[in-house]
């Protein structure tokens, strides 16, 4: 190292706190106190944006724009704006007050696909809903009425803006165009919607087939998404307008699942990739299963039909009761509204969701455990808090014990179908793998024949072990076994239904 | 040439016009301050749990000047390091930050970050690097602005000085304020103290491969690393040379790289044009062959615009950056009904005949023998893999010789073999003729090349050693050599003996010790002396059993 001057000396040790004589490094010994007694974090950890997201779980995606009077899933961006013409306004309401009634807590409404035409009056581009001479057309605000409508019903909301443009003269022109003046300002403007979005999706396609782009009708590609759309700065900006907005996909907050068929892995981990995710992954990057509910594509088409309650039930005792999201498609037609026939199976789904998963009998069941966490000074971890439906206690092991087991206990025998456990994810994903069982009698058990390895946020267990079943087990206890866990397991909620 | 030296000259080199920039911790001015950063939003390194969060780092004595036994030379000699306390109460992005003087400005081209890690031994997970900065036209906007999170493709070694390298890219508008080195990615939960880390050499430059490696032909990830996708698997390797059939090597599809240089190479000579084509299920994948002409432990891959240079390692290739090794466009859609065609390429004239490092990789438009890295586009996540094998460069016509005391190996026309040349690849018959009174056990042969060195030249199997015994001889004592062995050099010892002394059958116990049972199959007089053919002829009795010395 360079000899300093004196002052120089005296500036970098007051700037730096450094020890610019020292030949070795002299460690600090630092002790934090723990007057909680919380267990140390497992990390990777959630951010406080994607527990709210998780917390979302079920949530609806609205495919509506150009393609829905077209008949195509993917637009060449070269339609012409008179073609976008809803026999009626576009009523996102009626779409979130439908999704609402089969249990879905929030929406994500499609408001640019790769077409490029904005269903809002955007600045960014002339292709959008105000250069259309359909006078419902010049009505359509979908961010400002679908943002509304969700704040009115009490659900969450988000938006989907395809960055790939095949409209745009700039997308994949080979400069920055497109990003500075068209993606990023289209962005800004939709967080600016609302503070309270909490979700914001971005398909990653990278372009390759011709588009209009302009007229030039070209094929064009690019081939790093996450510089070409500057995503670091993308997500830098909205969560400056919309703090709890998690960026979907490319902006690296939460990841597709893998498939589009609506299902997760049985041992899937909120990080790392796919359905599986990776237990060794090193940041979060929870799963989202984006499905459809109806018989054709993403977007409306004449002579679809929607799956059945019990269709989309499985489908979601595979996702959401896998530790992922479930964002589950409902198209509006060319009314701007949702086809009656899906309003009526949400309707039923809803009904099934409340008949088969609303009523929790843990609370009523006498809970033992072979070991609780010793408590902090104002908190505890006993194992009641499992059951007291409050997401902000949970039951913990103390330090170095990984295995554990829960007992539950009717006074009778019960029909039980279905096992949820959360883990307290907020300090990390835990549990490797458990075991369930049941027994009319403590003393003859019979072990669940699901598979049951990982947790995470949610983990809902068919105890007749298939999720494509609705069988009840007759039991006066239930056992839960944590077989293995990276740390001390914390569950925040048992449920049994 | 000292290894500080040897880094200018790397980064010289590798630079291409661009000018590199580094940090050395040799001089105050090269960074404005370091500290540490955390991404985890609860950190106490960020809510005030942890006040001086200075004292974390430090600039100190380079703790490890030594000269290292695989490199023959100090990998970082220079004096000053940074040190990291990693603490335990971070998370496991924990880092040193490093503020830079003037911000790093990447415009549209990938460049890459080298760092210098140390960790104590029994450390061994991954690294991380990370960016703070911001846009150059947003005046607003904060320089915290978390830019790239790039992890290292595999875990450093512990207790030696590791050149780690990041690929990083940025959009063009974005200049970087700070780096943010972590060199411990593994959840801290189970800690009760905390290590130091030490750092130091950061380059930002051109150059994609490691300025050094402290192991022979490296790869950018785990070498046990698990296919992480169902539905790409690399399975099948096959070469064609002109005139001659294909030589196809399947393996398993366990681990996304295989070492078969133990168990399988590939046979040609100076001249020879091969085809190599790479069974890949799964589309949009190239193909890329490499061969370590220079024997020195990588693959060092040369372009000439947009083919191979003469002496390449990378010797062909489906796509890079639009064109094949032929200079041929292509979309890099290189999978055509489960198959890769790697353009033909040709074996150098003059290549000295042995046993080369060959790899080949199915990967997406990387140029890197190591796979590809950038985040977006990772062999791993791609489903790519890699196979080394090694390619037997050889003459028509291979040595064989024989040396042996106590009796002649002959050739089958009763001339003796010393040495004489044979056709590669032939079988080859010899006659054993042992010296009046001995018999031969059989021979051993070792082949392949360099046999008076060393087996392993840089982890290539040079050469193999291989016991025939007497029994596998025909009656007129003859034996054939395989073919198979004879791909190099053969060398043959034949194994001549006085005799078999006295023996009793292998199967019979002679006695028995308390439930201890005794094998020895040979047979003693009452003073304890192991009898031999040169012991008294007789008749001996042991044990209730009759031998016989005539």
């Amino acid at each position: 190292m360079r000899k300093l001057s004196i002052a120089t000396a005296v500036m970098c040790l007051s700037a730096f706190s450094m020890n610019l004589s020292a030949q070795t490094f002299t460690m600090v010994d630092e002790t934090l106190p723990s007057p909680e007694n919380e267990p140390a974090p497992v990390h990777p950890v959630p951010s406080k944006r994607q527990l709210m997201w998780n917390e979302t779980e079920f949530y609806a995606f609205f495919h509506y724009g150009m393609n829905t009077y077209t008949n195509k899933e993917w637009g060449n961006g070269g339609e012409d704006p008179n073609t976008f013409a809803p026999t009626k306004v576009p009523n996102p309401r009626q779409w979130l007050t439908a999704v609402k009634a089969a249990g879905m807590k929030g929406g994500i409404a499609v408001v640019k696909h790769h077409d490029g035409f904005c269903l809002w009056p955007t600045a960014t581009t002339t292709h959008n809903v105000t250069s259309s001479s359909n006078a419902n057309a010049k009505q359509t605000n979908i961010p400002d009425s679908f943002a509304v409508a969700a704040r009115d019903l009490g659900m969450k909301y988000g938006f989907y803006v395809s960055p790939w443009d095949r409209n745009s003269q700039y997308w994949g022109d080979g400069t920055s165009n497109y990003t500075n003046k068209v993606f990023l300002p289209q962005c800004v403007e939709l967080a600016k919607f609302g503070d309270d979005q909490f979700e914001m999706w971005f398909d990653g396609a990278t372009g390759g087939d011709q588009g209009y782009h302009g007229g030039a009708w070209e094929a064009r590609s690019i081939s790093n998404a996450t510089t070409y759309y500057d995503v670091p700065n993308l997500r830098d900006t909205v969560h400056a307008i919309s703090p709890n907005c998690v960026m979907w996909g490319v902006g690296d907050e939460a990841r597709w699942i893998g498939n589009e068929q609506g299902w997760a892995g049985e041992t899937n981990w909120a990080m790392g990739s796919g359905e599986y995710g990776s237990e060794t992954g090193w940041y979060w990057k929870a799963g989202e299963s984006d499905a459809k509910a109806t018989s054709a594509g993403w977007f409306w088409h004449s002579g679809e039909s929607p799956k059945s309650a019990a269709e989309l039930f499985k489908i979601y005792l595979e996702t959401v009761g896998r530790n992922a999201t479930l964002i589950l498609n409902f198209p509006p037609d060319k009314s701007g509204e949702l086809p009656a026939t899906d309003v009526k199976v949400l309707q039923e789904l809803g009904t099934m969701m409340a008949n088969r998963l609303g009523t929790d009998l843990a609370p009523q069941a006498k809970l033992t455990v072979s070991e609780e966490r010793a408590n902090g000074a104002t908190r505890n971890y006993a194992i009641r808090n499992i059951t007291d439906q409050d997401k902000d206690t949970y039951w913990a092991t103390n330090d170095g014990t990984t295995t554990a087991t829960i007992t539950m206990e009717w006074d009778a025998v019960r029909d039980l179908y279905y096992v949820s456990l959360m883990e307290y994810i907020r300090l990390g994903q835990r549990v490797k793998s458990f075991t369930i069982e049941t027994s009319t009698d403590g003393e003859h058990w019979t072990k669940c024949p699901a598979t049951t390895t990982t947790i995470g946020y949610k983990r809902i267990i068919p105890l007749c072990g298939t999720t494509g079943s609705y069988r009840p087990v007759k039991a006066r206890l239930l056992r839960i076994t944590i077989t293995d866990s990276k740390a001390c397991p914390t569950l925040h909620t048992v449920s049994v239904y | 040439m000292k290894a500080k030296h040897i880094l200018l000259a790397i980064s010289l080199l590798g630079s291409a016009g661009l000018q590199a920039q580094s940090i050395s911790f040799e001089k105050e001015d090269e960074y404005t301050s370091l500290s540490v950063y955390d991404t985890w939003e609860e950190s106490p390194f960020r809510t005030g749990g942890i006040s001086d969060i200075h004292r974390y780092v430090a600039v100190v004595d380079n703790p490890d000047k030594e000269v290292d036994e695989f490199l023959g030379t100090a990998p970082n000699p220079t004096g000053k390091v940074l040190a990291l306390q990693r603490s335990r109460y971070g998370s496991n992005t924990f880092g040193a930050r490093i503020d830079l003087p003037q911000p790093i400005r990447l415009g549209t081209a990938t460049r890459y970050v080298h760092v210098l890690i140390y960790k104590p031994e029994g450390e061994t997970t991954p690294v991380l690097l990370t960016a703070l900065g911001k846009r150059t036209d947003w005046p607003y906007q904060s320089r915290e602005a978390e830019q790239l999170w790039v992890k290292s493709a595999s875990d450093i070694v512990a207790g030696k000085w590791n050149d780690v390298v990041f690929p990083i890219s940025t959009n063009p508008n974005v200049e970087l304020h700070s780096l943010v080195v972590v060199p411990d990615l593994s959840s801290p939960h189970n800690r009760t103290t905390d290590f130091v880390a030490y750092i130091d050499e950061i380059e930002v430059s051109d150059n994609s491969l490691p300025r050094y490696s402290l192991s022979n032909y490296p790869v950018n990830f785990d070498k046990g690393q698990a296919y992480t996708r169902t539905d790409r698997r690399f399975t099948k390797i096959s070469v064609t040379g002109a005139g001659s059939s294909a030589q196809t090597i399947s393996f398993g599809t366990q681990t996304v790289y295989r070492d078969l240089t133990q168990t399988h190479f590939i046979s040609a000579k100076a001249g020879d044009v091969l085809t190599v084509k790479l069974s890949q299920s799964g589309v949009w994948m190239s193909g890329y062959v490499y061969v370590d002409w220079g024997n020195d432990g990588k693959f060092t891959p040369l372009l000439n615009g947009k083919v191979p240079a003469d002496g390449s390692d990378l010797v062909s290739f489906t796509h890079i950056d639009g064109y094949n090794s032929k200079g041929a466009a292509t979309n890099g859609n290189n999978v055509s009904n489960g198959v890769i065609t790697c353009p033909s390429f040709t074996i150098p004239q003059g290549t000295p005949s042995g046993v080369y490092r060959m790899r080949c990789k199915v990967d997406w438009n990387c140029a890197d023998a190591g796979g590809n890295v950038a985040s977006d586009n990772t062999l791993i996540a791609n489903g790519g893999g890699v196979v080394d094998l090694l390619l037997n460069v050889h003459d028509d016509e291979v040595k064989i010789s024989s040396n042996q005391l106590n009796g002649d190996v002959l050739n089958t026309d009763s001339t003796t073999l010393v040495s004489r040349l044979i056709p590669y690849g032939k079988s080859h018959t010899i006659l054993m003729a042992p010296a009046p009174g001995f018999t031969y056990k059989g021979i051993v042969l070792r082949h392949g090349y360099n046999l008076d060195g060393e087996r392993f030249v840089r982890d290539n199997m040079q050469w193999t050693t291989d016991t025939i015994a007497a029994s596998r001889f025909r009656e007129d004592n003859t034996f054939t050599i395989p073919a198979s062995y004879v791909n190099g050099e053969v060398r043959i010892e034949g194994l001549f003996d006085i005799g078999t002394g006295v023996q009793s059958p292998a199967s019979q116990a002679l006695s028995k010790e308390g439930t201890a049972v005794v094998t020895d199959e040979r047979c003693y007089d009452l003073s304890g002396r192991f009898l031999t053919s040169s012991s008294p002829k007789g008749i001996y009795i042991q044990n209730n059993k009759k031998y016989i010395n005539n």
